[in-house]
Formats: C-alpha cells, structure tokens, sequence
C-alpha cells in the first residue's frame, strides 16, 4: 500500500492506468470524472464541482450535520479540513460499471483541530475509505462512503484499540493470472456472499481464494483460505444470526467492487467484546481482486465505528458526535 | 466519417493545427463541456477559441493514448505536452468524451485537472 506521505498533488486520483481498464466510453469518461473529483477536493477547488455534481445531489452517507445537496457536499470538506489542515484523499483503485463509479482511497493528515469533540493530538493519521458514485449523463447524483472511521479514532486515543496480530515481516506475494469476465468476478464476490457469509459454509473459502492470497485490510491475517476463515467464524460466533447482502456491485475483469448491508444479533464474543445481545445493521465496502478465477487480494472498509455504537461500546475519547453515522470524508 | 474517423481526423488536425479541418467536425449547434471554458454552446463559440489557441499556446500536442469508440460514442484518454506564448512547459493527462450526430460530434465533455494548465490560464491574451 502506498504510503500518503510518498504521493504527489499530480499523483492525487490521476489513475489513468485504471482508467483504461474498461472499454465503454461512458465508463471510462465516468472514471475520468471521478479522478477529477478527487482532484479538485485536494486542492479544495470545491466550486469546480457544479461542472460534474448535480444541483440535487444525494448523499447516503452524510457527514453529521451535512446539508443536503451539492453546496451541503462542498461545505462538507471543510468538516475534514479544519480538523486537518494538510488532509489528502489518494484514490489507489477506481472499478466502473454502467453508472456506477468505485474508488478505494486512504486519506490522512495531522489532527491540528477539534475533530468530533476529540481536541487536537498533533498526530499524524491515515486511514482508508471507500467511495461509490452514481453518474447519469456524466454527472454525479448521488453518493455513498465507506470509512475505517474506528481506526481513525483508535489512532487518535479517543477509542482504545483493539489486540491484532502483528502484520508480517516479508509483504504478501503480488500474484498474477488471467482476467476474468465482469460477470465472472461478480459470480465470485456472489458466491462469496451467500455460501461462506450467509450459509457459514467456511471450506467455500478453499475454493474460492487462492492459497496465498491477501488482504492489506488486514495485513496481520494468515494468507489464503486461513486468514478468512478466522474472520469468518469470529463473525458468525459472535453474530450467530449473521446475514448480508450487495446493495450495488460493479465489476470488471479482474476486479469487482461491491457496497453491502449486513447484520445479526450480538450473542457472542466479539474483539474481547461480550455479548450485548443487541441486533445491529451496518454498512460495508469491498473491493476483489481476481486471478486465474480465485480471489488474490482483497479491501474491506467497513463502518465498525457504527457497529460499536449500535451495540453501546466504545471508548471515552471524547467524541461527542454520532460517531457511527458514517461521518464521511467525501473522497 | 464514421465515428472512429472523425475521432482520429480530430486529433490529427489539432496535432497539425489545422483548425479549418478541425472545425468541420462540429455540428453547428454543438454543446461542449470544458473544464477551463465551463458549458458553451455553437460552433461560432469554437471558431472563436482558435485564436485563443494560437495566441495562448506556442506549442500544442494532444496524443491519444487510449481510444474506445462505440456506436455514436467515444472516449480518448489523451496526453497533452503544451507550452503557454512565453515556452512555460504544460503536461497534461486529459479526458475526451465524444456524442456525435450524423457523423458529426454534438456532444464533446473534457475532464482534466486544472493546475497544470496553470500557465495558459494565467497569460494576460489581452
């Protein structure tokens, strides 16, 4: 993964590589329209958005307190920017299907203002996110986001953080095969869904991921099956009513992209957290990487800050606003 | 001209500076989306950009480095190596999307970020 640090205001969303992956024009110009979105938002050229965001611009995931629309969308870079003065959004991938535009991003910055009633820390933090769009004759209208807003708190002392395996020495091997189609990558993120998540069938896994596949989500993890089956069971135990379903996918041939909504009932253990015996709903992004027909990498942004909230735990820090609400980085 | 040709004469005319040419591949009530330019509607506006172009650029090259042409559609990925009057350098990653209408574009949309471009954009062209 890159590092923030290390990219360029040129380097920001300029993912023209990724761009020519697809082969419609629409989609490519949708692609090209979301780099520049980006773009704009790292040089804070907000009023440039009237070019390609519709006037009624919808936003499924609001920043708290974000005022509907496209001027609602623009003042809400500004949540991010006074907390952080220096904060940069880097899309490192961008899937595109039909009217709809994926971006996997990681934003950081040092928090040198209030955030959410979390005073100053002087830290530098990242963290990733994942962003959705819907284009209709190239233009945006609406909009969804993923964050990893709990490890943003955790890397600011407001929440403590949870134990996680160290990640390893050595990265994960960068492994390669043949494309697949776009309804062969989405078969695969389907089947992933309904046999592993919501049939609990864990050996799915064996079928589906390559042995040495990884997920820089979670880097701590055993490559391959392994590391998804930990995940897997430690879901279904604690939630033992555990179910999913894609909202909206989008897939290319060797990548495919979805936005989910799960849920279930807490009745088991869950990071060290015991049951609360609450029903919880929250959302998620994810992003599949496909090789030779299995799943070699994958990203997972998932709103676990609004998850903790449902279930009533979580830190001290301070934070005084609805932290689960998807609090939006608009990237 | 089917769609592919008007997409390649486009760029190869621009590329010549041969603007006459250029023209002929606009329907006369064309609407273009332009990054720096915003919404403009009619040929008359384009004939008058050209002497914009000749004015604000000494040099102007637009190679496609990626060209999907469906039915009446078309997009290029393009990069742009310019320089303002003065010779300030200008490099550029650009997206084109093309509509066109009876062989001739109707529709053109440009995407690109606007801080390279920064030496055309500030030149006083009086």
């Amino acid at each position: 993964m890159a590092k923030p640090e290390d990219i360029t205001v040129e380097d920001k969303a300029n993912q023209f590589d990724r761009i020519f992956a697809s082969t419609d024009p629409v989609e490519i110009a949708n692609k090209a329209i979301i780099a520049r979105y980006v773009y704009a938002t790292n040089i804070l050229e907000v009023e440039v958005f009237d070019r390609f965001v519709i006037p009624d611009y919808v936003d499924h995931d609001p920043t708290p307190g974000q005022e509907p629309g496209l001027e609602g969308l623009k003042k809400a870079y500004h949540t991010f920017l006074e907390p952080f003065p220096d904060v940069l959004f880097v899309f490192e991938d961008i899937i595109a299907e039909g009217d709809l535009v994926f971006g996997r991003g990681v934003i950081s910055g040092t928090h040198q203002g209030e955030f959410f009633g979390i005073p100053p820390t002087g830290k530098r933090v990242h963290w990733t996110g994942t962003r959705l769009f819907r284009l209709e004759d190239l233009m945006v209208t609406e909009g969804w986001i993923n964050l990893d807003f709990l490890g943003l708190l955790q890397q600011m002392g407001a929440v403590p953080a949870p134990p996680a395996p160290p990640p390893p020495d050595t990265p994960p091997p960068h492994i390669t095969g043949a494309p697949a189609t776009r309804e062969e990558t989405k078969a695969i993120m389907q089947r992933l869904v309904d046999e592993f998540w919501n049939e609990g069938n864990m050996d799915v896994a064996d079928e589906l991921f390559h042995p040495q596949a990884s997920s820089p989500s979670a880097p701590g993890l055993p490559l391959g099956p392994e590391g998804v089956k930990q995940i897997g069971q430690m879901f279904r135990t604690a939630f033992p009513d555990y179910w999913i379903r894609i909202d909206l996918i989008a897939g290319e041939d060797d990548r495919v992209a979805a936005r989910f909504t799960q849920g279930g009932t807490h009745e088991g253990d869950l990071f060290g957290i015991p049951p609360t015996g609450k029903t919880a709903e929250w959302t998620e992004m994810g992003i599949l990487r496909i090789a030779d027909g299995k799943i070699v990498e994958s990203w997972y942004d998932v709103d676990m800050a609004g998850l903790m909230q449902q279930l009533g735990v979580g830190g001290d820090g301070g934070a005084e606003q609805p932290v689960g609400a998807e609090a939006g980085a608009e990237a | 001209m089917d769609t592919r040709e008007v997409i390649e004469t486009y760029y190869d005319s621009v590329n010549r500076g041969d603007w006459d040419t250029w023209l002929t591949l606009f329907k006369d009530d064309v609407a273009i989306d332009e990054q720096l330019a915003g919404h403009v509607e009619g040929i008359e506006i384009l004939r008058g950009a050209i002497d914009v172009m000749k004015r604000g650029y000494s040099k102007f090259e637009n190679v496609p480095r990626h060209v999907v042409v469906e039915g009446d559609e078309a997009t290029v990925v393009s990069h742009i190596s310019a320089a303002n009057a003065a010779g300030e350098p200008i490099e550029a990653d650009v997206a084109n999307y093309f509509r066109l209408e009876d062989g001739k574009i109707a529709y053109m949309a440009n995407f690109h970020d606007t801080v390279p471009f920064q030496p055309f954009t500030s030149q006083d062209l009086g």
